[in-house]
């Protein structure tokens, strides 16, 4: 082992919980980027999957923070990481700290998505906040926007800034992590907004295309980081090893095959879309799985 | 004069001395080793800390027993089991959240060799190292996890909520979950500190090996321990964390007599922050790359979809 090896670490036991609590956070951040996206950028065709990622988003957010919550060893503490317990009502931020950092990305994310939320629920699909015209419906898909991208790369960020072989060898995770959860939250948006418009549909499925590629070339740079690391902990533990041929396999090849098929029967774009949600799965547990093993 | 007054008033006798504990008004012998075998004087704000000197260790455990005796921990096991773990005497194995110290025996023999010729037996007491620039306290997300007025690291449990990330930032695997679902370490024997008791692990050693006292007069004791040992020829012994170098310094720093890997410990032991530029930057890149992939695809879907409705 090289001499920057720690023989000496223990591990968090971050299990299924966080698991699915970073899945599930990459979902709803990719969700609400690439409704806020069609809503900056778009055009009238998009409103009906814009309507339904700002109906997606908040249900997802209060899933994924229901299990970060269930994961702590005191779960009715949790908002000691929003606000000081002891000098009530400080608010509790440490900005060097990746956990801290993220907490505050779900409280200001968790407000923007719940507005959103409310509008598509009352106004109906074209909105009243977020109708076409509206600039201030402008400034929150954008500030929901940088809150989605955030809370779909921050957990990498946190797996990183650790002292755990694997999780602190290669500085990738935060990019690796986000483009992931924005595809998978692209897919996510497909699987259930397949019958739109196919306008809004081929954007998408462009933008999601675009996501894998950039997950690919920031995995490959994410294993190669691990060096010495990695021989031992992924190329030496068959059953990680195992993990990522099934993200770089299910999650990447598979779905881009599937796309670029011409005339292609319609289930293949279901098909390649729950591949990619498998995909994005399978990564963040063979990530938590380096140095904890895949049982977690 | 109420009961309580008069027993406030009473004058202790004098006590006879045990093990280094303080006898006032007599002064204070030296060990062999250079350790000060009578009170050890501090006062808040002073940093202080332990120097353990690994050479003159003799395995007792009375540190562990000491600990667990003071602060109450309960057996890892349960209080009607035990482990044989077949490494040598080491049957705690590591630091945990009921076991804040721990005695590691190292048996660094060639087992090819029936002689056992050339063998080493080393034992060293581990223990929370309270680093000058703690990880845990760094990533701790709820500040639970403080430095006290005496410079050692305290985790405040009615705080701690048990996210568990201190856990994976500390380089020396230090922390652990305790029975009542937080994170759980060496206090420093906070509530000793604050008294002006001397750690009990350090009062119960009793061959000085554990050294307690601020931490300007451990390193001088140190200094001048190693010296003497360079002088016996035992050219291999060195200090672990007693310089700035090492995470700002340890505050529990030790005196090794090989290499920091031969006793488990990291060669060179990182904050967890040394990732937080270089994740959070490639992280920011990757939200530019991934609003101008997304515009990229939005303008190219609205191109073709333009030419396909002026074609028709």
């Amino acid at each position: 082992m090289p001499p920057e090896f720690n023989p000496s670490f223990q591990v968090p036991n971050w299990s299924w919980w966080i698991v699915l609590y970073f899945f599930f956070g990459g979902i709803t951040g990719g969700t609400y980027f690439a409704a806020a996206w069609l809503d900056l950028f778009g055009d009238a065709r998009d409103r009906a999957a814009i309507w339904l990622g700002h109906l997606l988003t908040f249900p997802l957010l209060v899933l994924c923070t229901a299990f970060l919550i269930v994961d702590l060893g005191q779960p009715l503490r949790f908002w000691h990481m929003l606000l000081q317990s002891e000098r009530l009502p400080l608010p509790m931020f440490k900005a060097y700290s990746p956990m801290s950092f993220g907490s505050v990305i779900l409280a200001v994310f968790g407000l923007v998505a719940f507005v959103s939320f409310v509008d598509a629920l009352l106004a109906g699909r074209d909105g009243r906040l977020h109708a076409p015209g509206n600039p201030i419906g402008k400034i929150v898909a954008a500030i929901g926007a940088v809150g989605g991208l955030a809370l779909a790369g921050y957990t990498g960020v946190l797996v990183n800034v650790t002292n755990l072989p694997v999780w602190s060898t290669s500085p990738w995770l935060g990019m690796l992590f986000l483009f992931s959860g924005v595809s998978t939250g692209i897919a996510f948006l497909l699987l259930i907004a397949r019958r739109y418009p196919s306008t809004t549909i081929e954007k998408l499925e462009e933008a999601d295309n675009y996501m894998m590629i950039l997950e690919s070339i920031a995995l490959v740079l994410f294993l190669l980081g691990l060096g010495v690391i990695g021989s031992r902990f992924i190329l030496g533990n068959p059953p990680v090893l195992a993990l990522f041929l099934v993200v770089i396999v299910v999650g990447l090849a598979v779905p881009f095959a599937l796309r670029f098929i011409p005339r292609r029967p319609a289930a293949f774009a279901g098909l390649a879309s729950v591949c990619v949600l498998v995909g994005g799965f399978v990564l963040r547990w063979a990530v938590l799985a380096g140095p904890q093993g895949v049982g977690l | 004069m109420t009961l309580f007054k008069l027993l406030a008033d009473q004058t202790l006798p004098p006590q006879p001395q045990v093990g280094n504990s303080p006898v006032p008004g007599q002064s204070v012998p030296e060990t062999a080793t250079g350790a000060p075998a009578g009170p050890v004087t501090f006062a808040a704000g002073q940093p202080v800390g332990f120097f353990t000197d690994t050479t003159v260790c003799i395995g007792c455990k009375a540190c562990e027993v000491a600990c667990k005796e003071w602060n109450q921990l309960p057996a890892e096991l349960g209080p009607d089991h035990f482990r044989l773990s077949g490494r040598s005497y080491d049957n705690t194995l590591e630091l945990s959240g009921t076991t804040f110290r721990h005695v590691k025996f190292i048996e660094d023999f060639d087992v090819a060799d029936p002689n056992r010729v050339g063998g080493r037996w080393l034992m060293m007491s581990d223990v929370c190292k309270h680093c000058v620039q703690a990880g845990c306290l760094e990533v701790c997300p709820t500040g639970a996890i403080i430095r006290t007025e005496f410079d050692t690291v305290y985790i405040q449990e009615d705080v701690c909520n048990g996210c568990r990330y201190c856990i994976a930032a500390c380089p020396f695997g230090v922390i652990q979950m305790n029975e009542r679902n937080v994170a759980g370490k060496c206090t420093f024997c906070y509530d000793r500190l604050q008294s002006g008791l001397t750690p009990a692990c350090a009062q119960a050693c009793p061959t000085a090996s554990i050294q307690f006292g601020p931490i300007s007069q451990l390193q001088q004791q140190a200094d001048a321990r190693l010296a003497t040992l360079h002088e016996q020829g035992r050219s291999q012994a060195r200090l672990y964390g007693r310089d700035e170098a090492m995470l700002g310094g340890l505050n529990a720093f030790y005196l090794l007599e090989d290499a920091p890997s031969t006793y488990g410990l990291p060669e060179s032991p990182k904050l967890p922050s040394r990732n937080l530029g270089a994740s959070g930057g490639l992280a920011v890149a990757g939200a530019i790359l991934a609003g101008l992939a997304g515009l990229l695809a939005l303008r190219k879907r609205r191109t073709s979809s333009r030419r396909e409705s002026d074609a028709a």
